[in-house]
């Protein structure tokens, strides 16, 4: 045979390859009893009723019966995790997850006896090593939808899109989540709790006069090199301060959508009423004591009048659209308008939040969680 | 020569045809292998009975394996076959495709697409094909005003300035990108990979790519009289200037579809028509199908790996430059290794 004759087969069996359309699985495959499949236990589809959830990203997913295998992985998973688990449900229900941890910390590790069972999936496991833990679900932040979404779809798993990223996204997400458990009701008090926090802090909002202008900077040493960023006006952390009533300074200095790096001389231009420190890696209060030391630090004004504050948190800093950014606003609020929240107490707060989102009892909470708060709390 | 001589000659006492064969073999072989091996159920094989059986199994091997497996094979049959083409054009051995713009401008072209204009699969690929084109005339146009050097020399400054511009443009991109949403997808055209493939995406470069590789393939015979200078080749009857062009708007077509959906991976263009030519030599109506052979097997063992070895997917173009760089050293260091053009 000819080497032209070659080509054009191989050029052929392409064409005629990827011409095809997707392939739809045999609708009974034949059943061998000497075929080494364990098939996971399901509930019978017939004795069920079809499920219709409607997405983050609109998209109507119609499940033969209710979920009893999910996957959570992908990028920024804690968001999605942390919620899911505000539902009894999840601990059950939730087979696979990707990394929580943040730092060295793992909340979820904490609060499932039986996280060890779960399979972990890595950060950026593709279509197939999700498909071989067998999920009948699997929920994702909606920017995965085209990477990872449209694989799994091919292989024919649902896929759930939430965002959790802003106030707003949290009361629908947790609807879908209570759409996705089958316990609408929780999604509802859920969000209830979400609400009445932000009314309780908007209401004495409303007799404060004058906006601090405050200066959130996220504090890296990644390399040995240490920088100072600020978040976009899109993000979370912007959206805390200005519901806390402060002023964001950093206004028109990041036209980007990330963290941007600013220098110490664009620190001090801003010349701040307010300065919060953020770190993800370290503890915000060991990094605000080295800063109060350095000299150039102590010729910052807010420096000088003591209102360089570490952003507090636990297992994750509470500045993140992580469900505890509701203790993270509460906390800003009573920093930048300490004379309006004189009986917030911020560990009280905290105590109650784990109590009714995650129905931790106090003395866990005392236990496990307190001794892992860091940052400025009185 | 004729192609009766052609079939007779041989390559380390072997016929060549028999050596293309033989590739060919090893290709089915390897494709074959590909497929059946992946992490579900477990790392390891899957079974033909399995497929049967399995409804997950089934569609992962029809609707995820299949079409990646032939998006693997057409980037490393593109990849190679573009590079084989530039080297012979531009008589210089260390250029690929990435060396003139075109890598850089098709990665700018989706990342401005991703940014500005909403990032739809097939606006992206458009975008990626336009601006690698763009690379390659700037590099070609930039090149001919440059007053210094030979063709070569110069050709190479005009590619790694035109490159270099489009670099900065794409950090520029991802300065500004959404975090969240499309700077993953631009990340994702600076490591490469194939994990996004659906058949959808396959069949929208098939065209392009068909059409890019029949001409390179059907042409490759021409690729030795256009390697000459501009008289020789012209009193041998060809036309250089048009020849050329059809051939390097043929390869960058072929490339810029490829790497429109899979993102910059780097390394094949290069060492693969080197290894062509080490086994083939340097008459292109042979190192053109052994490139294309050798391209369709590296990137599919590279892919099947990636998305094999570890729990989360390796980065395509870290295995490819890794392991492309191994086989380079080795050419290069190996006892009597000669570059032919």
């Amino acid at each position: 045979m000819k080497i032209n004759n070659c080509f054009y087969i191989i050029l052929l069996s392409l064409l005629t390859a990827a011409c095809s359309p997707p392939v739809q699985p045999p609708a009974s495959p034949a059943a061998d009893p000497a075929a080494n499949v364990q098939p996971v236990e399901t509930t019978p589809v017939e004795a069920l009723e079809a499920i219709h959830i409607t997405d983050a990203l609109g998209r109507e997913v119609i499940l033969d019966a209710p979920p009893r295998r999910i996957a959570i992985t992908g990028k920024a998973l804690i968001m999605i995790l942390d919620a899911a688990y505000m539902f009894p449900e999840a601990y059950s229900q939730i087979v696979a997850v990707g990394s929580a941890a943040q730092g060295s910390s793992n909340f979820v590790a904490l609060i499932d006896p039986d996280f060890q069972e779960k399979a972990l999936l890595q950060q950026d496991a593709s279509a197939e090593q999700i498909a071989a833990v067998q999920p009948d679900l699997v929920i994702l932040k909606s920017s995965l939808a085209e990477t990872l979404g449209k694989p799994l779809d091919a292989v024919g798993i649902p896929v759930i899109f939430v965002d959790f990223e802003t106030p707003d996204q949290y009361a629908r997400d947790l609807q879908i989540l209570g759409d996705v458990f089958q316990n609408p009701e929780r999604a509802r008090e859920l969000t209830a709790f979400y609400q009445n926090r932000l009314e309780e802090i908007q209401a004495v909002m409303a007799s404060v006069t004058g906006k601090p202008r405050t200066l959130l900077l996220y504090y890296t040493d990644r390399d040995g090199t240490i920088a100072f960023n600020v978040p976009p006006m899109s993000w979370m952390q912007t959206r805390l301060v200005e519901l806390a009533g402060g002023e964001p300074v950093w206004s028109s200095a990041n036209p980007g959508q990330g963290w941007t790096k600013v220098s110490l001389e664009q620190i001090a231009a801003w010349d701040a009423d307010q300065i919060m420190i953020v770190s993800y890696t370290d503890n915000s209060s060991e990094v605000v004591a080295r800063l109060v030391t350095d000299p150039q630090w102590q010729a910052l004004r807010a420096v000088k009048q003591g209102r360089l504050s570490a952003f507090p948190g636990d297992f994750y800093s509470w500045d993140q659209p992580d469900a505890r950014w509701i203790l993270g606003l509460a906390w800003l609020a009573k920093r930048l308008h300490p004379g309006h929240f004189t009986e917030l107490d911020i560990t009280h707060q905290a105590r109650d939040f784990y109590q009714r989102l995650y129905g931790l009892d106090p003395a866990f909470f005392d236990g496990k969680i307190l001794p892992k708060l860091t940052g400025d709390l009185p | 020569m004729s192609a009766s001589e052609l079939s007779g000659e041989k390559a380390w006492g072997y016929p060549v045809r028999g050596i293309l064969w033989a590739l060919v073999v090893c290709l089915l072989a390897v494709c074959l292998l590909a497929l059946l091996t992946g992490r579900y159920p477990e790392l390891g094989f899957l079974s033909p009975h399995r497929i049967a059986v399995d409804e997950i199994a089934w569609r992962l091997f029809f609707n995820l394996r299949l079409p990646r497996l032939l998006a693997s094979l057409m980037l490393g049959m593109s990849l190679a076959a573009a590079g084989l083409v530039f080297q012979m054009l531009f008589n210089n051995p260390l250029i690929e495709p990435g060396f003139l713009g075109v890598s850089q401008g098709a990665a700018f072209g989706a990342a401005f697409c991703i940014v500005f204009l909403g990032g739809s699969a097939l606006a992206v690929q458009g975008l990626a094909v336009l601006f690698a084109f763009l690379g390659l005339g700037l590099s070609y146009l930039l090149a001919r005003r440059i007053r210094y050097g030979g063709w070569v020399l110069r050709l190479v400054l005009a590619g790694i300035t035109v490159s270099a511009l489009f670099s900065a443009g794409l950090g520029l991109l991802k300065y500004l990108a959404d975090p969240l949403s499309q700077l993953p997808e631009i990340t994702f055209w600076l490591l490469g990979g194939l994990s996004s493939i659906t058949w959808s995406r396959l069949i929208s470069i098939l065209p392009a790519v068909l059409v890019g590789l029949s001409v390179l393939f059907l042409y490759r015979w021409r690729l030795n009289l256009l390697s000459l200078n501009e008289e020789t080749a012209f009193s041998l009857g060809a036309a250089p200037r048009r020849e050329r062009l059809l051939l390097l708007a043929a390869a960058v077509l072929a490339t810029a579809a490829v790497i429109s959906v899979a993102g910059m991976v780097g390394w094949v263009g290069l060492i693969i028509p080197h290894l062509a030519r080490r086994v083939f030599g340097s008459d292109t109506r042979l190192a053109m199908p052994g490139s294309l052979l050798l391209g369709g097997i590296f990137v599919v063992v590279c892919d099947t790996t990636a998305r094999t070895i570890l729990a989360g997917e390796i980065p395509l173009g870290i295995l490819t430059s890794l392991l492309g760089a191994c086989i380079f050293l080795l050419l290069m260091t190996a006892r009597g290794f000669q570059i032919q053009r």
